[in-house]
């Protein structure tokens, strides 16, 4: 599919004579047939070679990728970190306290939270919070200071989606005659709740990390933009707009491979939390 | 005979609708009581509210007096001390009144673990020997397993052990027996008054099936719609009832 | 029993959201003609002003009235949301209904088929498609729709799958009627209320992923104002000139809150379980 984009990775630089644009094409092996190129393509991958960046020319894709992803990497888990403890904690509170005015606040935000795209949340926090305020870092990287806002933006949507579903199932959870037998026990309000109902109430979410994390990957290349990170976000969207498409392929390939691992991850905890679930594979 | 239990003047209404009239009857100790009556009539209500399980939306007034005290009266924190302590209650539906994702011996001995705080190898012997008082084959195996594992006969013997775990001074049966096959009914009844007999623990069983009552009570309250229309000994009861409600009952169960 | 209608009006959410909707839309539809400004003229040396008489909004670093871009941006993203959110519902209805109501093999291989094509990640997918297609409306649509009715497709098969066994369509097929007939005739319109609740939820997404790609610069690009690439400009100059963001911004987020409220409230009120 990439290789249907009208041009070459060198069409935009306007100052290359046309013998040393055929060069370079024939150095990247351009001049080659598709199906060559396809092969030879296929079969670097195959060692994880995703190959040379056309863009910057001493760089491979691998440069770029081990680079990056430490940084997107950590960003990425504070987020998800933040999101599944703030959101969960607030779906239980909000369906214990249902009709109570903490419930009503609880989901309101929650709503305004799906609502308003990150990339407005993160200007938001960055205009109030770092710029008037001047109580965090505005932008780049370094210490862990410079990791909260970046986070908080990345993390607002998630948590609220988080808490929409663990409040539902919270409420459902608290019907079920097993919670009436807990209580019949003798056992506390706050046993029940942690032994008994979050971990039923939890374990719908399980198939919902997978999504969680491809929000979080996608929210990174607009966060990562607003507050100038340099991440993997800020390399794929760089790429993609100067179509150095080595980079764009060999990075799509490396999202596509953490995706299909969290995917496969949430559906591994989903079957250790819910015994049940083997049962009816 | 010792009175256990005293319920005097209860009436549990919700919103207008009044679900249980000016109940008063007494419950003795070591004597197997039945509060028999169609479905509806108020039975399972009464056994709520003696534990205060009722939704927050059922007001309830009388006294409900355990050893001087008035169980309706008292807050949530004392209220968990008699809970699973005093007084140890089964459900009817032993499939979903287990939670389906925590192996059995931990939710037998869970109440135990939490109030004398025994140690993690100290509770997984005391809820074999749980399993093996409510006569559960294999209880090594069984122990871990989860309830989607065990049949509901099983279940509901686990539901038994549950409820004796802390030898409480009366057990109630809420329809315990109802969604079992007959010979398993017959089974579970014995169970308890097995336990009965070693531990002098009161039984209060609420049912609908009278012939479950006539073999196994020693009193019997007959209910309709919220109030008691016949008390007294069973034997008396079944040969010359009184009230035209429990003869028509007794004709529909031996119908 | 209340009706639908009386549920929907009962929810104060919902009524907010779409009083609120009401005013975008009417504001998109006469704003720009309000302000005797027009989305691209220049005025280069009124350039960054904050918001005055003249300009309600401010002007942008090319001397533009802000105001007039902004409910010109509203035209565009709301035409895009609910141009995608309409044909994803099209081809979602038409696929979750025929795999639906013909069963069996069909239904497998469609909703097969629908399955791979969900399991690849959504955004990457847009932005994949964008590369190749480049920039503008077109793009967009194409690159939106391509996956987007998946979602669509699911609920209108569970839907209809529902539907499938009820008496007057055993009837009307025991008459005689063809398959499209009564697919369009009768299931469909069932389905009418998991339709519309789906479309209400759809049309944020589709307003969100149009700003999100306008925003990194793969969709509408400058003069032309749509309110993704009004954020993207004006976020450097959020310390300076604040009110070339926060208009654009303001609007985004009402119009997908107002959406989603108008969404949950439409949700609860079609639900039989409530």
């Amino acid at each position: 599919m990439m290789k249907s984009i009208p041009g070459d990775p060198f069409t935009d630089n306007k100052a290359l004579p046309p013998e040393i644009h055929l060069a370079l094409r024939a150095h990247y092996g351009l001049e080659d047939s598709l199906s060559t190129q396809y092969l030879r393509y296929l079969t670097a991958i195959s060692t994880f070679d995703f190959g040379p960046s056309y863009r910057y020319k001493d760089l491979t894709v691998n440069d770029i990728i081990q680079q990056g992803f430490p940084i997107s990497a950590t960003l990425g888990l504070e987020a998800m970190v933040i999101a599944l403890i703030a959101g969960i904690s607030l779906g239980v509170i909000a369906a214990l306290r249902r009709t109570h005015w903490i419930d009503h606040a609880a989901m309101v935000s929650a709503t305004i939270g799906v609502s308003v795209p990150s990339f407005i949340t993160a200007a938001l926090l960055q205009y109030v919070i770092a710029l008037k305020l001047g109580l965090l870092p505005v932008a780049r990287w370094g210490t862990f200071a410079h990791t909260i806002l970046p986070a908080l933006s990345l993390a607002a949507m998630p948590t609220a989606i988080i808490a929409r579903l663990v409040r539902a199932n919270m409420i459902e959870v608290l019907h079920q005659d097993y919670i009436k037998t807990a209580k019949a026990k003798g056992l506390p309000l706050f046993h029940i709740i942690m032994r008994h109902a979050l971990c039923n109430a939890c374990a719908p979410i399980l198939p919902f990390l997978g999504q969680l994390t491809a929000n979080i990957l996608i929210g990174s290349f607009v966060i990562e933009k607003i507050y100038g990170i340099p991440g993997l976000g800020q390399w794929f969207v760089n790429s993609v707009t100067t179509r150095d498409y080595t980079v764009v392929m060999g990075m799509t390939i490396f999202y596509s491979i953490i995706l299909l691992s969290a995917l496969f991850l949430s559906e591994k905890l989903h079957q250790f939390l819910d015994p049940r679930i083997k049962e009816k594979q | 005979m010792l009175p256990i239990l005293e319920v005097k003047n209860l009436i549990v209404s919700i919103g207008s609708k009044t679900l249980v009239k000016e109940i008063n009857f007494c419950l003795h100790k070591g004597e197997t009581l039945a509060l028999a009556g169609a479905s509806g009539s108020g039975k399972s209500t009464i056994a709520h509210a003696i534990l205060q399980l009722n939704p927050s939306e059922m007001k309830a007034s009388g006294e409900i007096l355990l050893q001087n005290e008035n169980l309706l009266r008292l807050p949530e924190r004392d209220m968990q001390h008699v809970r699973g302590r005093k007084i140890g209650i089964v459900f009817q539906n032993p499939m979903t009144c287990l939670n389906p994702t925590m192996k059995i011996g931990k939710q037998i001995v869970e109440g135990l673990i939490y109030h004398e705080k025994i140690s993690g190898k100290e509770a997984r012997e005391r809820a074999i020997e749980f399993l093996d008082l409510v006569k559960i084959t294999n209880p090594k195996v069984r122990v871990d397993q989860y309830p989607h594992e065990l049949s509901g006969g099983m279940r509901q013997r686990v539901m038994i052990a549950m409820a004796t775990a802390c030898r409480p001074e009366i057990v109630i049966a809420d329809e315990a027996t109802s969604s079992l096959d007959r010979v398993t009914q017959t089974q579970i009844i014995e169970l308890l008054k097995e336990i009965q007999n070693k531990t002098g623990v009161s039984l209060l069983l609420i049912t609908h099936d009278l012939r479950l009552v006539s073999r196994s009570c020693d009193r019997v309250l007959i209910m309709q719609q919220g109030e008691i229309v016949e008390s007294g000994f069973t034997k008396q009861i079944f040969e010359s009832p009184t009230h035209t409600y429990t003869k028509a009952l007794m004709e529909a169960c031996y119908a | 029993m209340i009706s639908t209608r009386e549920k929907f009006i009962s929810s104060r959410a919902g009524m907010i959201g779409l009083s609120t909707l009401f005013v975008i839309v009417f504001m998109a539809i006469v704003g720009p003609s309000l302000s005797g400004q027009t989305y691209y003229d220049t005025h280069l040396a009124l350039k960054n002003q904050p918001p005055s008489l003249q300009f309600w909004f401010g002007t942008d670093d090319l001397g533009r009235d802000v105001f007039t871009r902004a409910w010109y941006g509203a035209r565009i993203s709301l035409f895009v949301g609910v141009a995608a959110a309409l044909i994803d519902a099209v081809v979602g209805m038409l696929w979750g209904g025929i795999a639906a109501f013909s069963g069996g093999k069909v239904d497998e291989i469609m909703m097969r088929i629908a399955d791979i094509l969900y399991a690849l990640p959504y955004m990457l997918v847009v932005i994949l498609i964008m590369v190749v297609l480049g920039n503008g409306i077109g793009s967009i649509l194409v690159a939106m729709t391509i996956v987007g009715w998946i979602s669509m497709a699911r609920v209108i098969r569970g839907q209809i799958l529902q539907i499938k066994q009820e008496e007057y369509v055993l009837a009307s097929i025991a008459l005689g009627a063809n398959f499209f007939h009564i697919l369009i005739k009768h299931l469909l319109p069932s389905a009418t209320g998991s339709i519309i609740v789906t479309l209400t939820f759809t049309i944020p997404a589709a307003i969100f992923v149009e700003a999100f790609l306008s925003f990194l610069g793969l969709g509408i690009q400058a003069p032309v104002a749509s309110w993704g690439t009004m954020v993207n400009h004006g976020l450097p100059a959020l310390n300076y000139y604040p009110w070339r963001l926060f208009f654009p911004a303001l609007l985004i987020s009402a119009t997908m809150l107002s959406c989603n409220m108008i969404g949950d409230a439409l949700r609860d009120a079609t639900d039989s379980r409530s």
